[in-house]
């Protein structure tokens, strides 16, 4: 009932239909007309008060006719300017007057041009005007020829972007260190890299009314779940938006369930975690112009796991994992753990250290669940602050606050230190969380589950704990379930949650992507020890 | 393998609170006579769910007794898990109020649990059973450590004499205990919703058998730590139990942990019952599942705060009045469904032509 009220409010599915009208009108086909000039205006009309659109005329000399007149039309900036002179003016101005066989008329020029003379890659040709402006402002150079009503789009973009460094939110030890870009294009041919086989697919889609962005979905046929991938298909088609800016939107827009707080889609910046995804059967969705990529369908230990886990040596990442788990418990459960015991529990403390902390807490003014939920939150200004300064005076900002205020505050007398250690503990243990997006959802329920313990102590945490586990139960990401594979239980499955088994006994893809391949490696490939005096005989 | 779980939860979940509340001097045969009545249930639950695969049980007591007759015993059957779920509620709140939070008023204390068996009912069977899947494994560890700290303390003498009035009283202690072994009965009711309707019995002998099992380490550890006479005096027996383990100077007060466990099984159990209770709400009167939840959850609450005096009249209630009112309708009942249907030869496909 709640969850329909707040789907009204927050924007109707009714207006659907009438807003689907407005973003998608109907592609119509304007062809080019043989006439130069009108060509010309139309395109100039299309593209006016566009100061970054040049529209460079020629005048070339095709071998035994008169000459004849060619307009370029590109964004300036999106085009590479070198390959434009070296690729496009240059044999236009000089190869094509020195071709042997003439074309038959002007309006055959076009093909000549495309097949004799442009030294080209990637050039198509097109008899529609909408066509062409929507591949000029996408950064092809398109070529207009007198009398003919063919138009030559060339693939000249200007590969512009940041260089492939490491990624800043998932850093490794061991293990590649090259991340994301912006660009798609780079982006794929860093999976393509990785994954060197035909069955690996891509296919492209072009997202939002304006700013058509292009969504690869990226997966490897017979090992992903053809039904995941026919709905990340159908849910992408879906999309009617304006624009696209990063995959963020993307992930709203196609996640299962409108409320939760849990990321119901996996975000990474990692080529070789993306291509680890693929090869357990899963679906990555990349975003133009972000170097964020999607991986679905997403379970909730899928969001503990860590790059690293797979590169360091099975007991070392078994051990990580089993510090991660305890840290995950620590920074959710710590504060209201501490509110419910010092406020409804006393019991649970030892005697010796409670008369040292009742004699600690006489003259504080506050109540500790007040001050655990101060405490709480100045850390979370802190924390917000420390992300949005620069990088410079964000240290001195933690300088300031953890330091400063945190002992201040003690010596002042406002708070116990208990609070602080409590606070700092938290702050440390959601650290270890490797998953951006689980963490902000585990800070969330840290404030839940503090409010229920200072209101109804331990049974307030269980009960707390309970709700989120039914909310947890319920949730499926493109159809797999979220707590899998605790909930539905599939045993073989357990070799990658709690502990890393070795590769060597990774035998089966996990269950519940549904691969239809399951084995992933033949049997029997751990380390044996050589035969005894093999050597001598 | 939904029901797997289902089972094994239920049962089991309900007996630490069945035991600690129950478990007389009469000993640690009870249950398993008791369980006894659960296997006859499920018996019967499986027989009838085979002649009509695809129909619940307030759906085909409809086709075996005619209309009427079905659509009264479907509320009587409503009625049944409405109580259920209020005695729960109930035993809850004592529960909790004398362990953990004696200053807080009772209502909110329900509320707050009944929230969250709604908030659970409404996500579906599924969930549920899901919900089990995950607390189960941590409920099982947390009696393997109880019994294995428990060790320690134990005196076989205290279980002497052996049947030391003859077997009577025990099959008087039964007939409580077998109420709660007899709440299998609910496979009745999702017998369509299960995955492997074929391995059902064997699975819920499974069930019954190790909940049998752990009920009856509990009463016999409860009886060899504190005696029998303590045992009958004292409110929760086995809590008592656990308060009373420790090891060495550092693992005491297990009993929160207990505490803990106990609390995630009553949610479980709650939710199911409120589940099954709107569930049978809506096959026998037409009314959308989400729109009798709520209100009966609202029931749940008022009739768990004002149903009942004090924890005596609750426990008196529970002993005297629910055991042959439960049996009645998990024994006797299908009991007389599976007969009529038999003798009036009604199976699947008969309802075409009932109507």
């Amino acid at each position: 009932m709640l969850k329909q009220l707040l789907i009204k409010v927050l924007g109707g599915t009714q207006k659907k239909d009438s807003a689907s009208k407005k973003l998608n009108p109907s592609k119509e086909i304007q062809p080019l007309s043989t006439c130069f000039e009108d060509n010309l205006r139309t395109l100039q009309k299309a593209l006016e008060n566009s100061a970054d659109i040049v529209f460079r005329q020629l005048s070339v000399q095709p071998p035994s006719s008169k000459k004849t007149r060619v307009l370029l039309v590109f964004v300036e900036g999106l085009c590479d300017p070198k390959s434009i002179s070296a690729d496009l003016l240059k044999p236009l101005l000089n190869d094509l007057g020195a071709l042997k066989t003439p074309p038959a008329d002007l309006a055959s020029l076009h093909k000549v041009v495309l097949q004799q003379v442009l030294s080209l890659t990637d050039a198509q040709t097109t008899t529609n005007m909408l066509d062409l402006v929507e591949s000029v402002l996408n950064g092809n150079v398109a070529l207009v020829i007198d009398g003919s009503d063919h138009a030559i789009l060339a693939n000249l973009q200007q590969k512009e972007g940041r260089a492939i460094n490491e990624p800043d939110t998932e850093p490794v030890v061991r293990g590649p260190k090259d991340g994301f870009v912006e660009s798609l294009q780079v982006n794929a041919s860093l999976i393509r890299r990785r994954i060197r086989s035909s069955r690996l697919k891509l296919e492209l889609f072009k997202v939002g009314s304006l700013t058509k962005t292009s969504i690869g979905v990226f997966y490897i046929q017979g090992i992903a779940n053809d039904k995941v991938v026919e709905e990340v298909r159908r849910r992408i088609k879906r999309i009617e938006i304006d624009g696209i800016l990063a995959s963020g939107y993307i992930e709203e827009l196609i996640g299962d369930e409108p409320f939760t707080i849990f990321p119901l889609i996996q975000t990474t910046e990692r080529p070789d975690r993306s291509a680890a995804s693929l090869l357990e059967g899963r679906v990555v969705i990349l975003v133009d112009n972000t170097p964020m990529n999607l991986i679905v369908p997403c379970t909730f230990v899928s969001l503990l796991q860590a790059a690293e886990d797979y590169y360091t040596p099975s007991p070392f990442a078994s051990f990580v994992r089993i510090i991660r788990f305890i840290a995950l418990n620590i920074a959710l459960l710590l504060p209201a753990m501490t509110v419910a015991v010092f406020s409804f529990h006393q019991e649970l403390i030892p005697t010796t250290f409670l008369t040292n902390v009742a004699s600690a807490r006489q003259d504080l003014p506050l109540p500790i669940s007040a001050e655990v939920l101060l405490m709480e939150l100045t850390f979370e200004l802190l924390r917000e602050a420390g992300v949005r300064l620069p990088k410079t005076i964000g240290q001195a900002v933690s300088t300031v606050g953890g330091l400063v205020i945190g002992q201040a505050a003690v010596n002042a007398g406002y708070v116990a230190p208990i609070p602080v250690i409590v606070v700092a503990m938290t702050a440390i243990a959601s650290f270890t969380i490797p998953s951006y997006a689980a963490g902000i959802s585990i800070r969330i329920l840290r404030f839940f589950l503090l409010i229920l313990a200072s209101l109804l102590g331990g049974m307030g945490i269980m009960l707390g704990l309970m709700t989120i586990l039914v909310h947890l139960c319920s949730l499926r990401s493109f159809g797999v379930p979220y707590l899998s594979p605790f909930a539905p239980l599939s045993p073989k499955d357990l070799k990658d949650t709690f502990i890393r088994v070795p590769w060597w006994a990774m035998i089966t893809r996990p269950r519940f992507f549904g691969s239809k391949e399951p084995i992933r490696e033949g049997n029997a490939q751990g380390p044996t020890k050589p035969d005894k005096g093999g050597g001598e005989s | 393998m939904l029901i797997i779980t289902i089972i094994l939860s239920t049962v089991i979940l309900f007996v630490p609170s069945a035991t600690a509340e129950k478990a007389k001097q009469s000993a640690w045969i009870v249950p398993i006579v008791a369980s006894l009545a659960g296997v006859v249930t499920l018996w019967l639950v499986t027989h009838l769910g085979r002649r009509f695969p695809s129909y619940t049980l307030p759906e085909y007591i409809q086709i075996i007794l005619g209309r009427f007759l079905g659509k009264l015993l479907g509320v009587w059957y409503l009625v049944g898990f409405l109580c259920g779920c209020i005695l729960i509620a109930r035993q809850f709140v004592e529960f909790i109020s004398i362990t953990l939070l004696p200053g807080t008023p009772p209502m909110v204390i329900s509320l707050a649990f009944v929230l969250v068996g709604v908030y659970a009912a409404s996500k579906g069977l599924e969930v549920i059973a899901r919900m089990n899947q995950f607390v189960f494994p941590l409920l099982f560890t947390a009696l393997l450590v109880s019994f294995i700290l428990g060790w320690f303390k134990i005196d076989l003498i205290r279980l002497l004499p052996l049947l030391e009035e003859g077997i009577k009283p025990i099959i008087a202690a039964s007939w409580t205990p077998a109420s709660w072994f007899g709440e299998v009965i609910f496979i009745a009711f999702i017998y369509p919703q299960i995955n492997k309707p074929k391995e059902i019995f064997e699975k819920g002998l499974i069930g019954l058998l190790i909940s049998t099992t752990l009920s009856i380490l509990m009463i016999l550890f409860t009886i060899s730590i504190f005696g029998s006479v303590l045992t009958s005096t004292l409110t929760f027996p086995f809590w008592s139990v656990i308060r009373f383990l420790e090891f060495g100077k550092y693992v005491q007060r297990l009993e929160s942990y207990l505490v803990i466990i106990w609390i995630t099984s009553m949610v479980i159990k709650i939710s199911l019952f409120t589940y099954l209770a709107s569930f049978i709400t809506t096959q026998v009167f037409p009314v959308k599942y989400k729109i009798v939840l709520y209100p009966l959850g609202g029931i749940v609450v008022i009739g768990s705060v004002y149903g009942f005096k004090n924890i005596e009249q609750f426990i008196n209630i529970l002993i005297n009045f629910v055991p042959p009112l439960g049996l009645l309708g998990e024994i006797g009942f299908p009991l007389l469904f599976l007969i009529v249907a038999i003798l009036r030869g009604k199976k699947e496909g008969d309802r075409n032509l009932e109507r």
